[in-house]
């Protein structure tokens, strides 16, 4: 137990204090005895980090071992780290306010590469050296999982070791491993053999690390209660993963290639997953997660049977993902409640050419046509999302963003809809090509090209459409580290030396201090983020085996070239190279 | 059926703001399965009231909820269905019917009787002090607090509080009185400390332990 006295104190002085105080409903008891402590970190705030499914999912499976305490710890807000660091207090554990430097292992949760500096902030808060190589016998074991990790090379001189994949498939595993003497280097040692494990001071530059992933979803571990947290959380309600990876095979997004194959749960598991969450926590409001939901095979029937059960008690279904065609406004008519609540979609390119070089599988006529059933069912706040600087991309192309914009404004009739005027907002990212993607060859824009196709934007849309765009500066930053190399471990630890933490924060982040980071370290953000690789150029991910194959990837770069398409995974296999490995995918629903 | 809920709020709940109580109340009532009764309307919600917020930091032993029920359950059930599902520090005292002439929540409780433990330097001089500082109609007791209309509005305390006494224990300080509970003239538990801070010279340094409710008077 912490000095809980000094804690006390120190609440008085923060915001939101019962963010570090734990004591949620549904929090595990800690057992007695000489037990295993891990410590699951979310580097961010609590109230982004409690939102997350992967964190509720590893906590109550690790918390199920007899021999594991699994504890929780988020980074603390500006006026936290202040009075922390004023008192010399560590960053403590929400369960028993316990040092993380205590713990046995930190397992931090990585899902954005933005986040390194906050990883950097909780270990500087903790007094644990930032360097693997500095850390000894005393210190715990800094482990890294999440989505990052598919190329973890530009973070492998900070973090022990990296679970490759879905974790719950290894992390029982490795705490018994590491239960047989509780010896650091020689758990290490032998977690390198495990596979998935990416243990840098062990594997060398020609290993190759087999991702990992659940083969049976309705057999996987699914926690039957969410902590329920006092404040607050970005995302505060039950949830329910319907199905993991995605059928489309868009050729920028990287979960769609990251999670194959795709993976369904039943609709009779889902059912129950659902009644037990609603029991435990008392939320009002259960989301069904995924990927791409209406992709789903039992979308339906469980939209149905969940609706039935849930409606008298006002408790809502929530479909988070809508494609942008008839059957999910299907569903969302169905779930439509009293409340106007705006409509997402993302057709993410304006031109016919770009949705198909980005294997996006929609067309006009379809967006229009959901959009114009949107209207007439009552829908006046629509939001639509799309993405620039992506592969073959002219001006032209973006040019085609502000017509599609102007013909759906133009497509309501404000007198229709009983003088309810359309609130129509886009928002615009800038593409960052990732590892493992079809598009992981092709260099990213320049900052100041980005921002003049932004321009183009503003120019060529009316005012009433509201138009947002992610920062330039700070999109480039996460390409550079996206299909970054070992160069970068230093970048890290000098940004945040000059005061770089909460980066994915626009009230945070500071593009200058970022770019001295990389002067300082002899680099470039360019040569990172704007480097083309040929397509038999060895790759600083190679390392890590996803599971997709490179020749998939090169035929997919190659099509998206000629604008040619890819049929979705439900309609014909693509030959990904998944099945090769692994049998047969395992989309087809047992109900 | 109209219930009344009276609970606890201590160890680490004293963290939690008013806002999030609610919604921690609202959570149990749907794990426990009550049959909540809803208002009507756009946005329907579930027919309960609360007593006047206690602000953060503040322990209370007699918190109040009023709560809308369908059917006519006895108290002795609801309150066995709500205990397991209360969150840690927010405890259940008991459950009662309520008659259909018993006045709302907000015009229940005229008193509320508070203990305030502060350290300072010489906690026995300042108990003395404090006592005839208090007793002395003469002295002024007034600070300022905000309110709706008025950023700087002079409040006295004097007449919104009785059954005062300070005394030394364990080497703290211990301030004990009743503050007025009423709708109309609600004293924050907070504003009263800070008018003793404000006027009595050995209080001024005083550091808060602890404030803690310990009963609410009709």
């Amino acid at each position: 137990m912490g000095d809980t006295n000094r804690i006390k104190d120190i609440l008085k002085n923060v915001m939101k204090p019962s963010r570090y105080t734990g004591g949620e409903f549904n929090e595990e008891t800690m057992k007695e005895g000489d037990v295993i402590n891990y410590a699951l970190a979310f580097p961010d705030t609590y109230e982004v980090g409690m939102s997350h499914l992967g964190m509720k999912i590893l906590y109550h499976l690790l918390n199920g071992m007899p021999n594991v305490n699994c504890e929780r710890a988020f980074a603390p807000q500006d006026d936290m780290a202040e009075e922390l660091r004023k008192h010399d207090m560590p960053l403590f554990s929400l369960e028993t306010y316990r040092s993380l430097r205590d713990f046995d292992f930190i397992g931090f949760s990585l899902q954005y590469e933005m986040c390194m500096t906050t990883v950097l902030h909780m270990l500087s808060l903790s007094d644990i050296p930032f360097w693997r190589e500095d850390r000894g016998t005393d210190d715990p074991i800094i482990m890294a999982g999440g989505s990052v990790t598919v190329n973890p090379i530009p973070y492998n001189k900070i973090f022990d070791m990296f679970v490759i994949g879905e974790a719950e498939e290894v992390l029982p595993e490795l705490m018994d491993l590491y239960d047989t003497d509780r010896n650091r280097e020689a758990f290490l040692k032998a977690a390198a053999q495990v596979e998935g494990v990416y243990v840098p001071s062990v594997h060398g530059k020609d290993a190759r690390i087999r991702r990992l992933y659940v083969k049976d979803m309705d057999k996987a571990f699914f926690p039957d209660k969410f902590i329920v947290p006092f404040t607050e959380a970005i995302f505060d309600r039950a949830a329910v993963e319907v199905m993991r990876g995605c059928p489309r095979g868009c050729r920028f997004c990287q979960a769609g290639m990251i999670y194959r194959p795709v993976r369904q749960k039943n609709v009779s598991t889902l059912y129950d997953q659902a009644e037990k969450l609603i029991a435990s926590t008392g939320y009002n409001e259960i989301s069904l997660s995924s990927l791409s939901t209406t992709d789903y095979m039992g979308c339906e029937k469980l939209v149905n049977d969940l609706y039935d059960r849930f409606a008298s008690e006002k408790t809502t279904v929530n479909l988070p993902s809508l494609r942008i065609d008839a059957f999910s406004m299907k569903l969302a008519k169905k779930l439509q409640t009293t409340r106007t609540i705006a409509l997402t979609f993302a057709p993410e390119a304006g031109s016919q050419r770009m949705r198909d070089v980005i294997n996006k599988n929609i067309t006009e006529d379809e967006i229009m046509a959901t959009l114009s059933e949107a209207f007439a069912s009552g829908y006046n706040k629509i939001k639509l999302y799309f993405m620039i600087g992506l592969p073959y991309e002219t001006d032209e192309d973006v040019l085609d963003i502000c017509r599609l914009l102007k013909k759906i404004y133009y497509s309501y009739s404000t007198a229709a809809q009983k003088g309810k005027p359309l609130m129509l907002s886009a928002s615009v990212a800038c593409f960052v090509p990732k590892p493992h993607t079809p598009f992981e060859f092709f260099p990213q824009d320049s900052a100041e090209e980005f921002k003049r196709k932004i321009r183009l934007l503003l120019d060529g849309v009316p005012k009433k459409i509201k138009l947002s765009y992610h920062e330039p500066d700070l999109s480039i930053i996460e390409g550079a580290f996206a299909r970054g190399d070992e160069r970068l471990n230093d970048v890290i630890v000098s940004a945040y030396n000059k005061g770089c933490i909460f980066d994915s924060w626009t009230d945070h982040f500071d593009a200058g201090k970022w770019e001295e980071a990389f002067k300082d370290c002899g680099l470039t953000i360019s040569e990172f983020a704007e480097r083309r690789f040929g397509y038999d150029e060895s790759l600083p991910w190679d390392i890590i085996d996803i599971g997709v194959s490179k020749a998939f990837l090169v035929k997919e770069a190659e099509k998206a070239e000629r604008a040619e398409t890819t049929p979705n995974c439900f309609e014909k296999c693509s030959a990904c190279g998944i099945s090769e490995k692994d049998g047969k995918c395992r989309f087809e629903i047992q109900d | 059926m109209r219930y009344r809920i009276n609970y606890r709020k201590i160890a680490s709940a004293i963290y939690i703001s008013h806002l999030d109580i609610q919604r921690a109340f609202q959570r149990a009532f749907h794990r426990a399965d009550l049959p909540l009764e809803y208002t009507m309307g756009f946005n329907p919600h579930e027919k309960m009231s609360y007593s006047p917020p206690l602000p953060l930091f503040v322990s209370s032993d007699d918190e109040y909820i009023d709560l809308d029920l369908a059917g006519d359950e006895s108290a002795k059930e609801i309150y066995d269905r709500l205990r397991p599902q209360m969150p840690k520090g927010l405890v259940l005292n008991g459950v009662t019917k309520l008659l259909p002439t018993e006045k709302p929540l907000s015009k229940t409780f005229k008193w509320a009787d508070y203990e305030f433990t502060l350290k300072v330097d010489d906690p026995t001089g300042a108990a003395l002090e404090t006592k005839e500082y208090y007793e002395d109609d003469d002295r002024p007791l007034t600070t300022t607090k905000r309110t709706k209309t008025n950023k700087n509005a002079v409040v006295d305390i004097r007449p919104l509080t009785c059954e005062f006494d300070a005394r030394e224990s364990e080497g703290s300080l211990i301030i004990r009185s009743f503050l007025n509970m009423s709708n109309e003239s609600l004293l924050n538990p907070l504003t009263f400390l800070k008018a003793l801070q404000e006027n009595i010279p050995s209080l001024k340094d005083a550091k808060t332990e602890k404030i803690h409710k310990i009963k609410a008077y009709r």
